[in-house]
C-alpha cells in the first residue's frame, strides 16, 4: 500500500473543460459583484436617473443661476458615492490572500459601475438638455467616482462616500465663487481638456487604488 | 445582600450617563469634525466675511451655507452610526440586554447630534465674533442660530432613523445626497418650500417666499413668523423620527424589551403623535403666509410689535453742499455716499426739486420687486419728496472690497440722476410718454458720463439687444453734455417739469 493514489487522485490532475472554466469564473464573478452588493447600487444609480429625469421635467435645473448647475452636480456625486461605497468588502484578509483574481474583479466592477453610471444619468437627461451635456456628466462622474475610490482606500470603502460628499462641497463653493482651476472639474467647460486630464487622472488614480489595495476595511 | 443591591441601583443611575460617554468618545462623528471645519471655512466664513458689516445678513450665511454643508454630513453619518449594528453583526447582542432599545439607541444619537450641535455652535460663536467687531450699530439676531441648530436636530434625527430601518451600505451616502439636494436645490414658488430654511428663493414669486430686504434686521425687526414655523416643522419632524425609533420592535428594542417596553412605546407614540401634530400645524400655517413689505408674514403667528421701526439716530455728514444721513448700521460708507452725491447736487443745486438733504429709508420688498420679471429694480424705493426736498433712498445691494465700494458710488449717482429727472407720478396714468422717457435717458446720460462712462447701461434706456444706450439717445446726451455748464442749467431750470412729466421730446433737448 503506498500513498501514491491518495497525492494524485484520479482525475483531480485532470485540465478543466473550457466550460467548467467560464462557469467558475462567472460563479466567482458574480460571487464577487454580489459580496458588493452591486445589483443594489445598480437600483440607486438608476434612482439617481430618475431624479435627474424629474428634476428637468419640474425645471429644477433652469435658469442661469449658478445653483441651476448643482442639481446634475448633486446626482453626479451621488452615483459616484454608490459606486465608491460598493468597495467595501466583508470578508477582509481572507479574501485579500485568496482572490487571486481581485483587482481584476475590482477595476472591472469600478469601471462598469461607472459606466452604468454615466449611462444611467444620460437615459434620465434624454429628451432634455442639461447644461452641460453628456460630455460633462462623463467627466464629472468618472473624476468623482476617483476621488470615491481613493477615499475608500484611505478611510474605508462604508465611509467612502464623505470623499464626493466634501468634493461636491467644495465644488458648490467653487461655482458660486466662479473659480477657473481645472481641479475642480465641474466649473469648467464640458469641453475643457484641463479639466477633462484633471478628471481622468483621478479616476485613473482612484482605479489603481482600488485594484492594488480595495478599500481599507477592518478584518 | 445590601452591598449588591445598592451596586445594582447605583449602576442602574449611572448606566445612561456612562453609556453616553462612551458614545461620545467613539462616535463617528468625531472624526468629521475637521472636515466640518474645512468645509465652514472653505464656504461660510468666506461669505461672511465678504457680507455687508450688518448683523442680519451674516446670520442669514448660516442658513444659506452653514446649515447645508453640516446637514449634509450629519443626515449620512447618523444614518451610519444607525446602522452599526447591523453591520457588526451584533443585533440579538444588544437587543438581549436589559435597557430598552430607545436607551441605547438614543445614546447613540444623542452622541452623534451633540457633537455636530458643538461643531455647529463653535460657527456661530466665530461668525457672530467676526460680525461683532466689524457691525457699527445693532445686536446679533438669534432666529437664524436657533432655526439652523433645530434642523441639524432634525436632520440627525430623520437620517438616523433612516439607517436603522434600512441598515444597508448605500443608506448613508443617498441620505446625505438627499439632504444636500434638499438644501442646494429645490426651487418652488410654492410657501410651503420655505420651510427648509435654505430653500433657494427668488424674489417677486407670489407664492410667499421668504424675500428678507437687503437692510432686515436695520430699520424693522427681522420678523420672527418664519423661523417660528420653520422650528416648529423641523422640530416635529425631528421628534417624530426619534418617535418612530422607538416603536420599531424588532430593530431597535428587541423581540421583548426587558424595562418597560409598553409604556415606552406608547410614550414613542406620544411623541411620534406631537411631532407630526407640530410640524402639521406650522405647514398649515406656512399656507396662510404673505409677503410682508419687511419679510413674510404668518397671521396667525404675527406679532404686530415686530412692525415697530426700531429706533435709531441716523449719522450725518456735510461736505458744504449737501448734508448727507445714513442709519448708523452703514456708518461705514457714510463716506462714499457723500463723496458719491456730493457733484451731482452740485449739479443740480438751484434747479427746481433739488434735493436740500439726503436721507437713507428702508428697503420694502414689495414696491422693489417687478412682478413680471422677478428682478428687483435698483432704484425702486427711491424719491425726492417733502418740502424742502429730500433725496429719500435705500441702501443700494453691492459686492465686498474695493469693486463693490466702486459700484456703491456709481448706484446711488444713478439712483439720485434717475430720481431727479424721471418722476412716474407726473405722468398720467394710461398715457404713453413714448419719447418723453427718451429724452428723460437722454439728460440722465449727460448728467452721469463725467462720473461714470458706463452710465448707459444702467438708467433704463438700452436697446433691446445691446447695453449700450440707442444712438439717438447717445447723441442727444453728447448734444446736452457738450453744452456750458450755465446753459445747461439754465435750460433744466426752464424745463425740467416737463421733463419729469415727459413732455419734452428728444428733438426738443437743445
Amino acid at each position: 500500500m503506498t500513498a501514491a493514489g491518495v497525492r494524485n487522485p484520479p482525475g483531480v490532475l485532470r485540465p478543466r473543460s473550457a466550460r467548467f472554466r467560464t462557469a467558475a469564473g462567472l460563479r466567482l464573478a458574480w460571487l464577487y459583484l454580489a459580496s458588493r452588493r452591486v445589483p443594489t447600487a445598480l437600483v440607486a444609480l438608476a434612482a439617481c436617473g430618475a431624479l435627474l429625469r424629474a428634476a428637468l421635467e419640474w425645471h429644477w435645473i433652469a435658469g442661469p443661476d449658478p445653483g441651476a448647475q448643482q442639481v446634475p452636480l448633486l446626482l453626479e456625486a451621488g452615483t459616484a458615492s454608490v459606486i465608491a461605497v460598493t468597495a467595501y468588502s466583508p470578508f477582509g484578509e481572507p479574501e485579500r490572500i485568496t482572490g487571486r483574481w481581485l483587482p481584476w474583479l475590482r477595476v472591472g466592477t469600478a469601471v462598469a459601475l461607472t459606466g452604468a453610471a454615466v449611462g444611467m444619468l444620460a437615459a434620465g437627461a434624454a429628451a432634455a438638455q442639461l447644461p452641460d451635456g453628456n460630455l460633462a456628466v462623463l467627466r464629472n462622474v468618472a473624476g468623482t467616482t476617483g476621488i470615491g475610490l481613493l477615499a475608500a482606500g484611505v478611510i474605508g470603502g462604508a465611509l467612502a462616500w464623505i470623499g464626493p460628499m466634501a468634493y461636491v462641497v467644495a465644488s458648490e463653493y467653487a461655482l458660486l465663487a466662479r473659480w477657473t482651476t481645472p481641479w475642480v472639474w465641474p466649473v469648467r467647460p464640458p469641453h475643457d481638456r484641463g479639466a477633462a486630464i484633471c478628471a481622468a487622472l483621478v479616476f485613473t488614480a482612484g482605479v489603481a487604488v482600488a485594484a492594488a489595495r480595495g478599500a481599507r476595511d477592518p478584518g | 445582600m445590601t452591598t449588591a443591591v445598592g451596586s445594582a441601583r447605583s449602576f442602574g443611575s449611572m448606566g445612561p450617563a456612562r453609556l453616553l460617554r462612551i458614545e461620545l468618545r467613539r462616535n463617528t462623528m468625531i472624526w468629521m469634525l475637521p472636515l466640518l471645519a474645512v468645509a465652514f471655512w472653505f464656504d461660510c466664513y468666506h461669505w461672511v466675511s465678504a457680507d455687508t458689516p450688518v448683523w442680519y445678513p451674516r446670520a442669514a450665511e448660516l442658513l444659506d451655507h452653514e446649515l447645508r454643508d453640516f446637514s449634509a454630513f450629519t443626515a449620512g453619518v447618523a444614518a451610519w452610526v444607525a446602522t452599526r449594528d447591523s453591520r457588526r453583526r451584533t443585533l440579538d447582542m444588544v437587543t438581549s440586554t436589559p435597557r430598552p432599545g430607545w436607551a441605547r439607541l438614543g445614546a447613540t444619537w444623542v452622541a452623534t447630534t451633540g457633537w455636530v450641535l458643538a461643531a455647529y455652535l463653535a460657527c456661530v460663536a466665530v461668525v457672530y465674533g467676526v460680525t461683532a467687531a466689524k457691525v457699527t450699530w445693532g445686536g446679533p439676531p438669534w432666529w437664524p442660530a436657533a432655526v439652523c441648530a433645530v434642523a441639524l436636530v432634525a436632520v440627525s434625527a430623520v437620517g438616523f432613523a433612516a439607517g436603522l430601518f434600512c441598515p444597508s451600505r448605500f443608506t448613508a451616502p443617498l441620505v446625505a445626497i438627499l439632504t444636500l439636494l434638499l438644501s442646494s436645490a429645490i426651487r418652488s414658488t410654492s410657501p410651503y418650500a420655505m420651510l427648509w430654511p435654505t430653500t433657494n428663493a427668488s424674489p417677486g414669486n407670489t407664492g410667499g417666499l421668504p424675500v428678507a430686504p437687503a437692510d432686515a434686521g436695520v430699520f424693522y425687526h427681522v420678523l420672527p413668523d418664519l423661523p417660528i414655523a420653520q422650528i416648529m416643522v423641523l422640530g416635529g419632524i425631528g421628534l417624530a423620527a426619534l418617535g418612530v425609533v422607538g416603536l420599531s420592535r424588532p430593530a431597535a428594542g428587541g423581540p421583548r424589551p426587558a424595562i418597560g417596553g409598553r409604556w415606552l412605546r406608547g410614550a414613542a407614540a406620544a411623541v411620534t403623535v406631537a411631532g407630526l401634530a407640530a410640524a402639521g400645524t406650522a405647514a398649515g400655517l406656512t399656507g396662510t403666509a404673505r409677503q410682508g413689505a419687511y419679510g413674510v408674514v404668518i397671521p396667525a403667528l404675527h406679532d404686530a410689535a415686530s412692525d415697530r421701526p426700531i429706533p435709531y439716530t441716523p449719522v450725518c455728514e456735510y461736505d458744504g453742499t449737501v448734508p448727507v444721513c445714513l442709519h448708523p448700521a452703514y456708518r461705514a460708507y457714510l463716506d462714499v455716499v457723500t463723496a458719491a452725491a456730493a457733484p451731482l447736487l452740485r449739479e443740480m443745486a438751484g434747479l427746481p426739486g433739488a434735493p436740500v438733504r439726503v436721507a437713507e429709508v428702508p428697503s420694502d420688498v414689495l414696491t422693489s420687486t417687478d412682478d413680471s420679471n422677478s428682478t428687483v429694480w435698483w432704484a425702486a424705493g427711491s424719491a425726492i419728496t417733502g418740502t424742502p426736498p429730500v433725496f429719500r433712498f435705500p441702501m443700494p445691494q453691492f459686492p465686498p472690497g474695493p469693486a463693490g465700494l466702486t459700484q456703491l458710488t456709481e448706484d446711488v449717482q444713478e439712483i439720485l440722476a434717475v430720481t431727479f429727472v424721471s418722476d412716474e407720478r407726473l405722468i398720467p396714468p394710461g398715457t404713453d410718454p413714448g419719447d418723453g422717457v427718451q429724452a428723460q435717458a437722454a439728460v440722465e446720460l449727460a448728467l452721469l458720463r463725467p462720473f461714470d462712462p458706463q452710465a448707459g447701461q444702467d438708467v433704463g434706456i438700452m436697446t433691446p439687444s445691446s447695453d449700450a444706450p440707442s444712438p439717438e439717445v447717445a447723441a442727444a446726451a453728447g448734444r446736452f453734455a457738450a453744452l456750458p455748464a450755465a446753459a445747461r442749467h439754465a435750460w433744466l431750470a426752464d424745463h425740467l417739469g416737463a421733463l419729469r412729466a415727459g413732455q419734452v421730446t428728444l428733438a426738443e433737448l437743445p
